[in-house]
């Protein structure tokens, strides 16, 4: 589970959250936070996976042993 | 006899200023001694030269939205500003004692808004000021986060190509002394034009200026001279905390921290929205911790802040509404 994404989505979400409380004039920075943060999850989690995912050789080599 | 009153509570507000320097000035300069790269004695002088100069970079917007957006003007009198300061200064040396970077502007608000609520009820609160403020209490740390990490991630990809992590810290290590000064320059803007605003509005409440008033350029020099003394003097319970017990941090961490927070203060200044330096400098040091890894960020000592931020306005309020009390009593 990549908990760095999961932060990330929690800040987006929170930033979204404070979009009707914030003045008209400034909500255009809660609607980019989210943009941003949500973008961040998305790039935390690719590069969760790829850093998880088993290396082609290595399931290879087990394969062969087996 | 009121001549007496305004000159000693503009003595309060400078005063107030003078502990904002003391108890900030860890934020400025926190990642420059615990990376080593400047003594605290030096590190201390260069933050209160840039807290300075601040004012011939940035206006004083600020300063117009505590004097003017966070109570009605008929509320504001020598005793309510007077009970305002004392609160939030209460509260700054309470989490000071505790060694907690708790936000004196946040303080500052609290105290504010607790003693003109005290003598006029609710409805002296401006909810759209309060609204402009309150939101970015959360946004401004989230931004830090976002811009540290950014910055982070965008440096460390740059880099790469280095094989040898010590020869990339060397190489940031002098570059941290103009994130720094950036650093400084943001907080002496964002915090200085704070009181700058306490006296404007002591100075209208008196009526030697206009409701529409600039700030005379006395009060800015004096909140600047202010700030910059009380950084000066230095806080070093705090410096502990934020320059190591959040996330450990390399020079180059210290650099994108520190220009991630520069970045945030710059803006929020010129647009006229008072946000806490502690918060900001905080968000950006997890911001640069979590570029490693999430577990590189030490989330008791990052939540025990968050606790004294929630703390921070009802409590400064609270002793800032029965200083009120008081002073209308006697």
């Amino acid at each position: 589970m990549d908990r760095r994404a999961i932060f990330f989505l929690a800040a987006a979400a929170m930033s979204a959250a404070l979009w009707p409380l914030a003045t008209p004039d400034k909500r255009w920075v809660n609607v980019w936070l989210s943009v941003t943060y949500v973008v961040l999850a998305l790039a935390s989690f690719a590069d969760f996976v790829s850093l998880h995912r088993p290396a082609k050789g290595a399931a290879k080599r087990s394969d062969d042993t087996a | 006899m009121e001549t007496f009153a305004l000159v000693f509570v503009v003595a309060v507000a400078l005063g107030f200023d003078f502990v904002n320097g003391f108890h900030d000035s860890a934020n400025s300069i926190a990642t420059v001694v615990s990376t080593r790269v400047l003594s605290p004695r030096l590190a201390v002088l260069w933050a209160a030269v840039f807290n300075f100069v601040a004012f011939l970079v940035f206006g004083t917007a600020v300063a117009s939205t505590i004097a003017k957006d966070v109570v009605t003007q008929e509320v504001l009198s020598i005793g309510v500003i007077f009970a305002g300061l004392i609160g939030a200064i209460a509260w700054n040396l309470i989490t000071f004692w505790f060694g907690l970077p708790s936000s004196s502007s946040h303080a500052l608000v609290g105290g504010m808004a607790g003693a003109a609520v005290a003598k006029g009820g609710g409805h002296v609160l401006l909810l759209t000021g309060l609204r402009k403020i309150g939101v970015f209490i959360v946004l401004a740390p989230l931004i830090g986060v976002a811009l540290g990490f950014i910055l982070m991630i965008v440096t460390l990809w740059s880099a790469h190509r280095t094989k040898k992590v010590e020869r990339l810290n060397r190489r940031f290590r002098h570059a941290q002394l103009v994130s720094a000064a950036a650093y400084s320059l943001g907080h002496g803007a964002n915090d200085a034009q704070k009181t700058m605003g306490i006296i404007l509005a002591l100075l209208i409440a008196g009526g030697h200026v206009r409701p529409t008033g600039e700030v005379p350029l006395w009060v800015v020099l004096c909140a600047h001279s202010a700030i910059a003394l009380g950084t000066l003097t230095g806080g070093w319970r705090i410096v502990k905390t934020m320059g190591s017990k959040i996330t450990r941090l390399q020079p180059v961490g210290g650099v994108c921290a520190e220009t991630a927070g520069a970045v945030t203060l710059f803006a929020a200044s010129h647009a006229g929205i008072p946000v806490s330096t502690t918060h900001t400098i905080a968000g950006s040091i997890v911001g640069v911790g979590s570029a490693r890894r999430l577990s590189a960020v030490r989330w008791e000592v990052a939540g025990r802040v968050v606790w004294a931020w929630i703390l921070t306005i009802p409590a400064a309020a609270a002793v800032a509404a029965a200083t009120y009390g008081l002073v209308a009593a006697l």
